[in-house]
């Protein structure tokens, strides 16, 4: 376009259009392109990685854990968790960009997946008292709640801080797909060590949690995904 | 203004430049874009009081998500894309504002429930004195000098969209106090 059209049109655009144009030119600064939701994701999968190793080291897995993995109901609950926690990382990421354009499939495809998870204790492990398993966790201090907590807090904040810098249209569904995904990760890894295959204990300790506090991420990334936008 | 390959080459050309911090090809790629936002956004919002601060949200809104561009990408997906989302996010806020906003008519009503015998008018500049400097100056130029929104925005050499919501602000406040003020007088 030359520049006479060019200058046509500037004269053309309203005083306070004209005026923001030059603000906006003055503010202009080299930057730095953001990474690809895949570079994003990828980095997530080595700290997520990094974060259940440390946290196995410290607690340890439980003794029969190959046995369980290669069991049916035990090995699928635990694939099923941490690909629900790798598919919702991904999702926050993707949504934490400016040209991700929100549709139900992904939305549908995670709720079902969350409801088969939630019903996996119900359907292949042994049934629990509650009054039980509540005895115990007053007794070994809520280990496996706490667990979960400790490992989907570092996570949560290294997605946060990862989808804060991109640019987020939709942040409170962005603070929920990384909200989702930073506690599937704590469940997973807590059965990891958690010999307790039983179905209200499950439930309780290690993904009710999620349900109880999902609140927190997608009213924290309402404010802390939209701060690009002030 | 004709759209075809080359247009968009030469936009994606001017992305690489500005996000390299080119002032000069901002300038140009702003300038040209200009046009094609206002026509989108113009089509897309039905009261055309608001196509104007959404247009301005709309261009802030690509400023600072321009980072986010990959120039070895075509530009035309991203960009449509953008300000797709920042029309909606724009229409959004300013429903959100709208809803807020208390007519200067429910002063006078609550005002009105008040047995003080002071004036209505006393009642009110004393509320107003108690908002912040930028809420009070936004509601006095809107409300008592009966400004335009625009014109107000460059008395005060902010944008519109700025100037609403300090309004918007001042009004939720304005309502606040005289509320308080109904209330302690009951």
């Amino acid at each position: 376009m030359s520049e006479s059209i060019q200058s046509n049109i500037k004269s053309s655009l309203p005083e306070s259009h004209r005026r923001l144009v030059d603000r906006l030119v003055a503010e202009n600064k080299p930057t730095q392109p953001a990474p690809t939701v895949l570079g994003q994701w990828l980095v997530w999968l080595v700290f997520s990685l990094m974060a259940i190793a440390l946290s196995l080291s410290l607690i340890g897995p439980q003794f029969e854990i190959l046995e369980k993995l290669a069991d049916f109901s035990s090995g699928g609950f635990l694939a099923l968790t941490f690909l629900l926690a790798c598919f919702t990382a991904w999702m926050g990421i993707a949504s934490s960009m400016p040209d991700y354009r929100p549709h139900p499939a992904p939305r549908i495809v995670a709720a079902i997946l969350l409801l088969f998870l939630f019903s996996m204790p119900f359907l292949f492990f042994d049934k629990d008292p509650m009054a039980q398993v509540l005895a115990r966790d007053m007794a070994d201090e809520w280990f496996c709640p706490r667990t979960v907590l400790w490992v989907a807090l570092p996570t949560w904040l290294m997605l946060g801080w990862m989808a804060s810098r991109n640019a987020s249209f939709h942040p409170k569904w962005t603070g929920a797909w990384l909200g989702l995904s930073a506690f599937l990760l704590g469940a997973g890894t807590i059965q990891l060590h958690c010999a307790r295959w039983e179905t209200c204990h499950m439930l309780v300790d290690h993904l009710l949690p999620m349900l109880v506090l999902i609140f927190l991420p997608i009213w924290i990334g309402g404010y802390w995904f939209a701060r690009w936008r002030k | 203004m004709d759209f075809n390959d080359d247009q968009w080459q030469s936009w994606t050309q001017l992305m690489k430049l500005t996000q390299g911090g080119d002032k000069a090809a901002y300038e140009r790629l702003l300038v040209e874009m200009s046009p094609v936002i206002f026509n989108f956004v113009r089509k897309r919002v039905f009261n055309q009081d608001h196509v104007e601060d959404v247009f301005q949200e709309v261009l802030l809104s690509f400023h600072k998500a321009k980072h986010s561009y990959r120039t070895d990408l075509p530009f035309p997906p991203w960009f449509f894309a953008v300000i797709r989302n920042a029309v909606w996010a724009a229409l959004k806020k300013n429903h959100k504002i709208g809803q807020l906003e208390v007519p200067l008519e429910d002063f006078f009503d609550i005002a009105s429930l008040e047995t003080m015998e002071d004036g209505i008018d006393d009642r009110i500049h004393q509320a107003l004195a108690a908002l912040p400097e930028m809420n009070r100056q936004a509601v006095e130029l809107l409300k008592l000098k009966g400004m335009s929104v625009e014109t107000a925005a460059k008395t005060l050499g902010i944008s519109s969209a700025a100037l609403r919501v300090r309004a918007h602000r001042g009004y939720a406040l304005l309502k606040k106090i005289l509320k308080t003020q109904v209330e302690k007088n009951k």
